[in-house]
């Protein structure tokens, strides 16, 4: 994993120190809360229902086990004893007191952390596959060009006041996209080139909210060392031409929608021909650098097979489904579900933390990753250790054998703690959960994504859910639209809306219904999507409204 | 008209010039150019050898095409002129205008006084170090992280036989 130099440690240091300073210009009212506003939501820090929110950076998801005590200590001392995996790889606290916060920071700074670009209009915390560096499938891991992006989108002096919020996902797997990276404002895949070298297919103008579109191909191919020069010409054609005089059409999709993709690929082609690339682009030997420190850990070549037969049986379920293909043979990935039924998707309790924390120190390098679907993985793990890692799942109340299925359920902040909220989405998540609550069930079920959003700016992902469930209100009335056949990954897709909204009652039977259909019709091993393509949206439309 | 007051790394003087709108048609020298944040560079390039002083607008802080602008007129057009913000900017905002290309930031005297001198002086010695290679400046803000971990690396490569 990345480790701070004397430089990236006097950035963070002096960033805290800024914002110490904002906070009391802030409380002295030199700083009035227009100014402020932008200030603290550079730094991660907003104001919501109850209180202010603070969303810790946690670059492309990756944790070393001590920082992950930190965050447990936060949650302890300055929370209500837990905190939460957002949809972008975050860890969130929702209960902080203003004049904590600098203490927070500096907490954090001490692991080398920070909530530098959460959120704001600038560029956010870079996203990343949560396999990255361990799965069979990658063509490079990926997790060098994220750092690479932190450090150069970190207080990027000409970026840091955009028309909009943007986003950067990054893959090292375009086979499979486990980043979404066609639903970003910048999605970046690693591909080899022509001639079997190794560079990026840019993807521009993806993204969910209220106008979700798939992104498109900006550059097929290009070369590593083109990246950041590339990329600052086309922030730059973004930050002059992206509309401001709407907030809900500032986002870069909405400009390459309206000046079409050739012309804006014409745009950023002409800023890049003109700019001094010398100027940004970093060395091969810098490059080389940050690769370093993601080199494979030291592998043992001692494993023994693990006898599954002689393993009770909840643990040989939980393997089926939790446990994922490592590159290095004698290896596993272990995903750690944060979808317990009774507590909110993506929370953890600081006990929880210290746990797989430990976990991660005795099993898997001391390195914890967390995931776009608010759960964790420890991504090098001994297979002959596997049971002992289960075995701390247990005791922490962590080993739900539920991921990629039905009760993998995500689901954004929604009523319970969003100002912007329009219903509730925690409880939704969490009744469908209970009703699908037999692990047997969810088995056969197979492979299938919920995903739940609160309100139409679609932080839960719902568009691109294979079944999407959108929170909604009329006349102080909540109900849900439900959206079919969203895709997430390479083959990416919005989803199709069904027709008229349902009460939450309503929803949860109905949703039940279209799941009984697909049981019945589906062929062979069809997943979900796989039987809605098949035969389209009419048979789950018509289970869905069977009731109404 | 009110008071404003131009801010620079070298210290605040008092400035109320009302830069003009540019006039395609007037073919002689401009001392203060209005430069509004949506403007179409290529309209002005053949005057920019002419024009002494270009004040960009910023209509509001949030608003950061200024900076853009700026970037452009220093590394592609080569305008080397006096480059100010002009207009609704914070302190916070100082050192990206100064990395960007800028000299100095013009602001209402009250909006500077309600921030109070220290803030703005603080603003520039708030980092002495940025990612930004070709954004560092070398006697202002900040020096380039990239860069000096160039340097650290060369220092080390050292020949010196007492270095060990
Ligand atoms: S989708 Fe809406 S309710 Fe949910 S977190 Fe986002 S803004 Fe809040």
């Amino acid at each position: 994993m990345y480790r701070y130099d004397e430089f990236d440690a006097e950035f963070v240091n002096a960033r805290v120190a800024q914002f110490r300073d904002q906070v009391e210009r802030r409380l002295d009212g030199r700083l009035s809360e227009a100014e402020f506003r932008p200030l603290r939501l550079m730094n991660g820090l907003y104001l919501q229902l109850h209180a202010y929110m603070l969303r810790v950076a946690v670059p492309y998801g990756t944790l070393r086990s001590e920082q992950l005590r930190m965050l447990a200590h936060l949650a302890d001392k300055y929370d209500k004893g837990y905190g939460h995996v957002t949809t972008r790889q975050n860890m969130q606290f929702n209960w902080p007191v203003l004049g904590d916060v600098p203490d927070m920071l500096a907490d954090l700074a001490s692991v080398e952390m920070h909530a530098i670009q959460t959120s704001g209009n600038c560029i956010r915390n870079v996203t990343c596959d949560p396999y990255a560096g361990a799965a069979a499938d990658e063509i490079e891991d990926p997790r060098p060009l994220a750092e690479l992006l932190r450090q150069w989108s970190m207080l990027h002096p000409e970026f840091s006041f955009l028309p909009r919020k943007f986003k950067i996902a990054v893959t090292g797997a375009p086979t499979h996209d486990r980043a979404m990276v066609r639903a970003h404002d910048i999605g970046i895949e690693v591909v080899r080139g022509p001639s079997g070298e190794v560079g990026y297919h840019i993807i521009v103008g993806g993204g969910l909210g209220r106008t979700p579109i798939i992104g498109e191909t900006l550059r097929a191919f290009c070369p590593k060392d083109e990246l950041l020069p590339y990329l600052d010409a086309t922030m730059r054609v973004y930050n002059r031409f992206g509309r401001r005089d709407n907030k809900y059409k500032a986002r870069i999709k909405i400009l390459v929608r309206e000046t079409g993709i050739e012309e804006f690929r014409f745009l950023v082609d002409e800023e890049f021909k003109a700019l001094d690339a010398s100027d940004i682009m970093v060395s091969q030997a810098e490059r080389d650098r940050i690769a370093a420190y993601f080199a494979p850990p030291e592998y043992a070549s001692d494993i023994k097979a693990l006898d599954l037969e002689a393993q009770p049986e909840a643990f040989r379920k939980w393997v089926e489904t939790n446990v994922h293909t490592h590159v290095q043979p004698g290896y596993a990935i272990v995903n750690i579900s944060l979808k317990d039924p009774e507590r909110a998707p993506g929370d953890i309790t600081a006990e929880q933390m210290r746990a797989v924390a430990d976990l991660a120190d005795k099993h898997s390098f001391g390195e914890i990753r967390t995931t776009h679907q608010q759960n964790m993985v420890l991504a090098h793990v001994r297979q002959d250790e596997l049971r002992a890692v289960w075995d701390g799942l247990v005791a922490a109340q962590l080993e739900d054998a539920n991921i990629n299925l039905i009760g993998d359920i995500i689901c954004c902040p929604g009523m319970d703690f969003c100002a912007l909220a329009t219903a509730r989405s925690i409880p939704v998540a969490q009744k469908i959960a209970e009703r699908f609550n037999d692990h047997a069930r969810q088995q056969a079920i197979g492979e299938m994504q919920i995903k739940i959003s609160g309100c139409i700016n679609a932080c839960g992902h719902h568009h691109v859910g294979h079944i999407g469930i959108l929170g909604l209100e009329k006349a102080g009335v909540e109900f849900y639209q439900v959206t079919l056949g969203g895709d997430a990954t390479q083959t990416a897709r919005v989803g199709d809306r069904t027709g008229k909204g349902l009460s939450e009652a309503e929803l949860i039977d109905g949703i039940e219904r279209i799941v009984d259909r697909y049981m019945d019709v589906r062929e062979g091993n069809e997943r979900f999507l796989d039987t809605y393509q098949r035969l389209g949206a009419e048979t789950f439309k018509e289970a869905l409204y069977a009731d109404a | 008209m009110p008071m404003l007051d131009l801010i620079s790394s070298t210290g605040v003087a008092p400035n109320d010039v009302e830069p003009a709108l540019f006039d395609a048609a007037v073919n002689q020298d401009i001392d203060a150019l209005h430069l509004p944040n949506d403007a179409d560079l290529s309209d002005y390039l053949d005057a920019l050898p002419r024009v002494k002083s270009i004040f960009v607008d910023f209509p509001a802080f949030t608003d950061g095409r200024g900076f853009s602008l700026a970037r452009l007129l220093r590394h592609r057009h080569g305008y080397e002129g006096l480059l100010v913000a002009d207009g609704q900017l914070i302190p916070d905002q100082f050192a990206f205008a100064l990395q960007c290309g800028f000299d100095a930031v013009r602001v209402k005297r009250s909006e500077r006084e309600r921030h109070t001198a220290e803030a703005w002086q603080a603003a520039l010695d708030a980092f002495d170090v940025t990612y930004q290679r070709g954004y560092a400046v070398k006697a202002g803000p900040a020096t380039s992280i990239f860069d000096a971990r160039l340097t650290a690396a060369e220092a080390n490569k050292t020949t010196d036989p007492f270095s060990a």
